[in-house]
């Protein structure tokens, strides 16, 4: 059910909040198998919270994500309630205040479940990394719900809550909403605030949100944009009412994407939502030349921050405090906590900083991503949006992948909009067996209400 | 061309504060290899063009806004306007 139905449904006196809680903390039951959340509300807690919604709603007063069930990724700050980033460095760590999306969440009525599950500091495909065990696929408990945040999209697919929060650096929203056939939005670089979320590359970063339907995560979308003063990135864009779904009349079909090895049944599928996308609007070959490189660049440039970003970790100013007899042997003690994945990439980023390397490395990932923004900036020219699959397999068994490359391929398709700073959504393509295929919308920077409005006139349809 | 050894890769556990046992490293050596070869694409990326500007992000106004910072630090935490934190032992 959309939230706008639920709203019209309360109105009609159909049902009440707390029967839309009650119906969600019969979903949480799943979680047991699932492991979406690391941490839930007490139950008492949130009938009381549905309670006072409809006690608000009984007064008159609306709000625009009154009494709606939201689970929130856990490396972003929610005050009173853990925040570990699925990291035993940050086990104990209670966070002291509110993200200002959370804030903004509170604002409009929301009422928080609990912090979902995640890779280690969002870094991987699968939510395997966590150090608290992996998150499991709704639609097939085998597999997994993709990652970085796993638990998030695993949440909404399985009816645990209405809208959930993600970060996505490369893809963590984007592609575990393919994977568990739900909505997984990112938008435009500095559009929604960051203050309060736990950093892991600056440049990249965004909070993203996800939704069973696009109107839900326009929805959100409109709660959460703004410029913040406590995060200098973040700006003003427009959610709407212009440019919108009606300017969206040519379609970028990327060139290179035939090359870069499509699964079979990802490809057919995709195929087919093409097809159908070329009963509306007219697609159009356009070229990306730097698309498959994007990737290597953002081995680079993403480790590279985050070797950075995660030296405040030595248990003094964060983390667990380990004990020792020097303070440098404490600090090594303290980020031995760090799991297998973070140490790489801290290695792998330290290593493209480093004298004598950093010129081939970072500085090169940085000149293809001046590269990439210039090649969609020059495919803007001539489409309106561009299209291309989400991911470019199927969610895999639990287990199945432990070489890192190819993990990381997981995101080949995601990562583009990340380095130029481009909205993006996943939307359900269809369906091969039980197992879903998402499809990626891109827009131009700051043309977020395009896009969302645009992707919910498809769902009309 | 990209090529990690293993005294580079203890310096820059060193660097990283980052403890590794034979095995791990071993390991981590074997990854990072397979890794970086794989991304060795990189170094073929040619100069950018040069129009390239963030431009249309601007930046906030340049002062601290002590008023929200003071507001993050518990009271029992805060001294003459510091913060205070664990004792910890130097070398």
């Amino acid at each position: 059910m959309k939230i706008g139905d639920i709203f019209e449904r309360r109105q009609r006196g159909e049902l009440t909040f707390q029967s839309i809680m009650e119906l969600t903390l019969n979903n949480l039951e799943k979680d047991e198998l699932l492991h979406a959340f690391l941490y839930k509300r007490p139950p008492e807690e949130l009938m009381k919270e549905a309670q006072q919604a409809d006690a608000l709603w009984d007064q008159g007063i609306r709000k625009p994500l009154q009494g709606i069930p939201v689970a929130i990724k856990d490396n972003i700050c929610v005050e009173g309630l853990p925040c570990t980033c699925g990291s035993k460095i940050l086990e104990n760590y209670v966070a002291p205040y509110d993200a200002t999306v959370v804030k903004k969440l509170k604002e409009a009525g929301a009422i928080i479940v609990g912090k979902t599950n995640l890779d280690e500091f969002a870094m991987g495909s699968s939510t395997e990394n966590s150090a608290f065990g992996p998150t499991r696929n709704p639609l097939d408990t085998n597999l997994v719900p993709g990652g970085s945040s796993g638990g998030s999209a695993a949440a909404v697919a399985a009816g645990m809550s209405l809208l959930a929060l993600g970060s996505d650096t490369g893809g963590s929203v984007r592609q575990p909403a393919a994977f568990t056939g739900i909505v997984g939005f990112k938008p435009s670089y500095g559009a929604i605030s960051r203050y309060g979320l736990v950093a892991f590359a600056s440049s990249l970063d965004q909070i993203g949100i996800f939704a069973a339907n696009t109107m839900d995560a326009l929805l959100g979308a409109f709660v959460l944009f703004g410029k913040d003063p406590m995060d200098s990135t973040s700006t003003e864009i427009p959610i709407g009412p212009e440019p919108s779904q009606h300017n969206v009349r040519r379609i970028g079909v990327i060139k290179e994407l035939s090359s870069l090895g499509l699964q079979p049944d990802v490809e057919r599928v995709y195929t087919q939502f093409l097809n159908t996308l070329a009963k509306q609007y007219e697609l159009v070959e356009v070229s990306i030349p730097h698309w498959e490189e994007a990737l290597a660049a953002y081995y680079f440039v993403a480790p590279a921050e985050a070797s950075a970003n995660l030296a405040r970790y030595d248990g003094v100013r964060y983390g667990s405090t380990v004990e020792a007899n020097t303070y440098w042997q404490s600090v090594r003690m303290a980020r031995s906590l760090f799991g297998d994945e973070v140490k790489r990439r801290i290695l792998l980023g330290t290593f493209a900083l480093s004298a004598g390397y950093k010129d081939a490395m970072y500085d090169k990932a940085q000149a293809l991503r001046q590269w990439l923004i210039y090649e969609f900036n020059e495919a803007f020219r001539t489409v309106d949006i561009i299209v291309s699959p989400t991911t470019p397999n199927l969610p895999f068994p639990i287990g199945a992948v432990s070489d890192p490359v190819e993990m990381y391929k997981c995101d080949l398709f995601t990562i583009p909009a990340n380095l130029a700073y481009l909205p993006a959504i996943s939307v359900p393509a269809g369906f091969t067996g039980n197992l879903p295929v998402g499809a990626q919308f891109i827009a131009p920077r700051m043309q977020d209400y395009k896009l969302l409005s645009f992707a919910a006139s498809l769902e009309v349809r | 061309m990209f090529q990690v050894s293993r005294a580079m890769l203890q310096h820059l556990a060193l660097l990283a504060q980052i403890e590794l046992s034979p095995e791990k490293e071993e390991n981590l050596l074997e990854d990072l290899n397979h890794i970086l070869k794989t991304f060795e694409t990189i170094s073929r990326v040619p100069e950018p063009p040069k129009w390239f500007s963030l431009g249309n992000t601007p930046l906030r106004e340049d002062k601290p806004i002590l008023e929200a910072l003071s507001s993050l630090i518990p009271a029992d935490r805060s001294e003459q306007g510091y913060v205070v934190v664990r004792r910890t032992l130097e070398e």
